[in-house]
């Protein structure tokens, strides 16, 4: 096996010997020496960057200290330090030239201060409902020691076990808290896949300051912040997505011999991809078959080869375990993959107006459906979108005649090319950004969808981005003799770059009613996991017989199933709790589906559902115009059936008597 | 033999050795995970090995360290995976299985080492002003803590302000009801009241004895006996305070004061 040869420093600051396998990787950046006088070399400039960064993370910290005192201040620093955070790394890196190590630092050190924020957020426990989905996964593994058991909140998770594999682990080898394992494995993988993003655009472009760029503007992504830093599957599937992208384009750029162990590496990654999550594993694989497409079409039989290495064996394996050990993951995403096909073609709003509901009396309701977000957060992330989308079309436009102008006899041969193998598959890969556009455009709300794939297609976004503007701005020898020009570059390229990240806050997660943290709110996420919740969830775990089936609103649900172990059913939650006493028809239902125990949430009575819904399927999701009355949920605590075993202020959990 | 290919020459075996011996230590002595900590390091080195070893100057140590921590990762999703068919996941298994694969990828290692061709080093790059580092390290790092510290205390301001006072039954084996009073997030500070069951309590133990082993034998009161309050343990005085004030207490279970004994009047 041979490494490759070290990232390709600018002409002016390289090392004399140079490796003789080494073409002539991109021209459009590495002909043109970084080392302009109007940028400094100056290196400790940007070991401000780690300081700077670090006082924009407590700016964001102190505002959410200030949000749980409910001070109105909270929001303005909020979106201080928020900016600060990209801004400043994009100016200095833009306006100074540093070494390739001060880059890589910068690089981790927004990784490093990215989790820490989401860690200030909540750093007592865990916070976002789809966490506690995969700490139920975690917590069967702990207590039986075996994999697959099933997962009543997400069953998918239960079959996709790496991450929870991983912390298992460090839990189990370190003796250390699950709390504590959960949020380093995290961590781990967010900072680490940052840095790979680092490594594959220095793989391709050989220059170490359009690479931290692109690494920046890949942490533009609305779900980079919070989702890509919780503890979900997601986390391990974009790490070892990128590694095995990371493998292979090495793989195309070393000797045969060591091609193949780099093939095989990428397979291995792609395998544990696998492993880990769904959607992560097909994109992989897509991709690396995308590359060896675009090999097989240059006519590089050495890099078909190495695809073909890499793709083949964990194609394999994910077809196996799709068949024998997940099969359920296809019913899982193909109501996704439905919905998301016909609301594009049919322009379907998946607002449905409420179904009437027999026997129940109806809540106040809404005529119209509630907005999903406030007008202001709408108009930033378009704001953002367009920008991003016009500098992305603009290097696309780039690229094409710039391909056209070099497309010469000398330099369109397999071998002569000026762009590395795998620039073509990246570009293909770039034009999902549009599908995404089209989808958040098309579908109500579709926001979400798009925004969770813009964590793979920002990559090649970026790449395109860093190869055309960033050129422009980073090594423009007219701008030699022009430093002032220099600094508006940079003031300019960090001020777009500012635009694009609050387009992304206002439209990633957590949404707006959540953005901050602060008192319990109804139907809203990381505001939802109160004490109240935690502390009913943590008396169950304690107390309580595992895989009990329960019904409760969505919220309290998913922190009661993965805390304490109990399986939630969700089909007749809604009709469970709406109607207005406890009628034989409530009582067949509770039946029905061996409900043990009614978790009762007295928020809901208290507070609209800032998400829109409290229950799972609730059929009068954003039609909401009054809580549900008090006299729905004080049917359970009086009624005869059951027992209250467990009351706080908030949370009440009734026992029903055996049938 | 150049300077670095002695380094190396030294400490490749040496670490070998030292994760050998600390991986079988720690297989008998079933401590902490070292096995998994060694594995981190020896991956790093193995990552790391070829690419300072052809290119002594500057080895791309942060790259290097993201690619062996998700190599890492992926070791650790792979063997859970593969010795989880033949036992089940425990710490003992973790030992076995980190360590194997620590030693196997350290024989990788040395195997690769051997052949790697020598190559001449390259001269050192110029000094990178230590102090600034130092500083441009340590300093964030400070400020990150000092962040993460507060926010703990912030988070727990808000936490103490909603103070969760519980009220909850548990069954005993002696045929009483232990009826918690806990407060969140102080879990650990609780009040703990032994009370006798009323019928409607009484039915709901019964219901979970049934369906918690550990409480199979819970309920043997017979209804309308009335509810006999002793505090046992008073752990914390504004869990008791709070307690009173718990909107909608269990019925007809009341709360008394500490050393008080009270009938319900309810039955």
């Amino acid at each position: 096996m041979t490494m490759p040869d070290p990232p390709t420093l600018p002409s002016c600051e390289r090392p004399e010997v140079r490796s003789p396998t080494r073409t002539r990787h991109f021209r459009l950046i590495a002909t043109t020496p970084d080392c302009s006088r109007a940028s400094p070399r100056t290196t400790p400039a940007l070991l401000l960057l780690p300081i700077l960064q670090a006082l924009a993370v407590a700016t964001v910290a102190y505002a959410f200290a200030l949000s749980r005192s409910l001070s109105p201040q909270a929001h303005i620093l909020y979106w201080c330090g928020e900016l600060c955070l990209v801004v400043v790394p994009v100016f200095l890196i833009l306006r100074y030239r540093p070494e390739q190590w001060a880059l890589g630092a910068a690089v981790a050190s927004t990784g490093v201060c990215s989790f820490t924020i989401m860690l200030t957020y909540q750093p007592l426990y865990l916070a976002f409902g789809d966490e506690f989905q995969h700490s139920e996964t975690l917590r069967s593994i702990l207590l039986t020691g075996h994999l697959f058991a099933p997962n009543s909140s997400l069953p998918v998770s239960s079959v996709y076990p790496g991450l929870e594999i991983a912390t298992a682990a460090l839990v189990q080898l370190t003796h250390i808290s699950t709390y504590a394992a959960e949020m380093a494995i995290a961590g781990a993988a967010h900072v680490t896949t940052l840095l790979l993003v680092f490594a594959i655009l220095l793989t391709l472009t050989r220059n170490a300051r359009a690479s931290a760029i692109g690494a920046i503007l890949y942490t533009l992504n609305p779900q980079y912040q919070f989702i890509d830093s919780y503890f979900t599957y997601t986390a391990f599937g974009l790490l070892f997505t990128f590694s095995a992208i990371l493998c292979l384009l090495v793989a195309l750029q070393s000797s045969d011999q060591a091609s193949r162990v780099w093939s095989l590496a990428a397979a291995a990654f792609t395998s544990a991809c696998v492993v880990s999550h769904h959607v992560s594993s097909y994109i992989c694989i897509a991709f690396l078959a995308l590359i060896g497409g675009c090999e097989f079409a240059a006519g590089r039989q050495k890099g078909v080869r190495a695809s073909a290495w890499a793709v083949l064996p964990a194609s394999l394996v994910a077809v196996l375990w799709t068949a024998f050990v997940a099969p359920d993951v296809v019913g899982y995403l193909a109501p996704v993959g439905r919905d998301l096909i016909s609301g594009l073609l049919h322009h379907v709003s998946t607002t449905r107006p409420p179904r009437s509901m027999q026997g129940s009396k109806l809540p106040r309701l809404r005529t119209t459906a509630s907005p999903s977000s406030p007008r202001a957060d709408r108009y930033l992330e378009y704001a953002g979108t367009g920008v991003l989308l016009i500098m992305y079309s603009f290097s696309l436009l780039t690229r094409a005649r710039s391909r056209h102008r070099r497309r010469t006899p000398a330099t369109s041969a397999s071998n002569g090319s000026p762009y590395p193998p795998g620039d073509s598959a990246l570009v293909i890969a770039s034009l999902l950004f549009y599908f995404l556009v089209a989808v958040r455009v098309a579908l109500p709300d579709g926001s979400q969808l798009s925004s969770r794939l813009y964590a793979y297609a920002l990559l090649p976004v970026a790449y395109v981005l860093v190869t055309t503007p960033a050129h422009l701005l980073v090594s423009r020898p007219w701008t030699d003799s022009k430093p002032r020009l220099a600094s508006l570059r940079a003031v300019g390229a960090a001020a777009l770059a500012g635009i694009v990240w609050a387009g992304a806050v206002a439209g990633g997660w957590p949404p707006s009613y959540a953005r901050l943290p602060g008192p319990a709110l109804a139907a809203a996420w990381e505001r939802s996991a109160d004490p109240a919740v935690m502390a009913a969830s943590q008396w169950a775990a304690s107390h309580l017989k595992p895989h009990l089936y329960f019904v409760s609103d969505q919220m309290t649900a998913g922190i009661f199933a993965g805390l304490a172990d109990e399986t939630a059913v969700s089909a007749p939650t809604a009709r469970i709790f709406l109607a207005a006493t406890m009628s034989p028809q409530v009582v067949m239902l509770l039946r029905r589906y061996d409900i043990s125990l009614i978790v009762v949430n007295r928020i809901i009575a208290e507070q609209l559902p800032a998400d829109g819904n409290y229950f799972t399927d609730d059929p009068f999701s954003r039609y909401y115009a009054s809580p549900i009355p008090m006299s729905d949920l004080a049917k359970f605590l009086t009624w005869n059936g059951g027992s209250i075993v467990y009351n706080n202020s908030q949370v009440a959990i009734i026992a029903l008597s055996p049938q | 033999m150049t300077a670095v290919r002695r380094r190396w020459a030294v400490g490749i075996p040496s670490l070998t050795l030292l994760v050998t011996g600390l991986s079988l230590a720690h297989v008998l002595a079933m401590v902490t995970g070292l096995g998994l900590l060694l594995l981190v390091p020896t991956c790093i080195a193995l990552a790391a090995m070829p690419t300072s070893y052809r290119c002594v100057s500057r080895p791309p140590s942060l790259l290097v360290a993201a690619l062996a921590l998700s190599a890492c990762c992926g070791v650790l999703v792979l063997s859970g995976l593969l010795t989880n068919l033949v036992a089940p996941l425990s710490h003992t298994s973790w030992v076995v299985s980190t360590s194997a694969s620590s030693l196997i990828l350290q024989a990788f290692a040395l195997q690769r080492w051997r052949a790697t061709p020598p190559v001449a080093p390259q001269p050192k790059p110029a000094s990178r002003a230590p102090l600034p580092l130092a500083i441009a390290v340590l300093l964030p790092l400070l400020i990150l803590a000092l962040v993460l510290t507060k926010s703990v205390s912030s988070a727990h301001s808000l936490e103490n302000k909603e103070a969760v006072i519980s009220v909850s039954v548990v069954p005993t084996r002696s045929g009483a009801a232990l009826i918690q009073v806990s407060c969140f997030p102080c879990a650990t500070r609780s009040v703990a009241v032994v009370v006798s069951t009323s019928h409607r309590n009484q039915r709901a133990i019964a219901h979970l004895s049934t369906n918690v082993t550990t409480w199979a034998r819970a309920v043997a009161v017979p209804k309308g006996s009335g509810v006999t309050v002793t505090i046992r343990r008073l752990h914390s005085l504004h869990a008791l305070a709070a307690a009173r004030l718990s909107p909608t207490p269990l019925r007809p279970g009341t709360l008394a004061s500490d050393g008080q004994r009270l009938t319900n009047a309810t039955n």
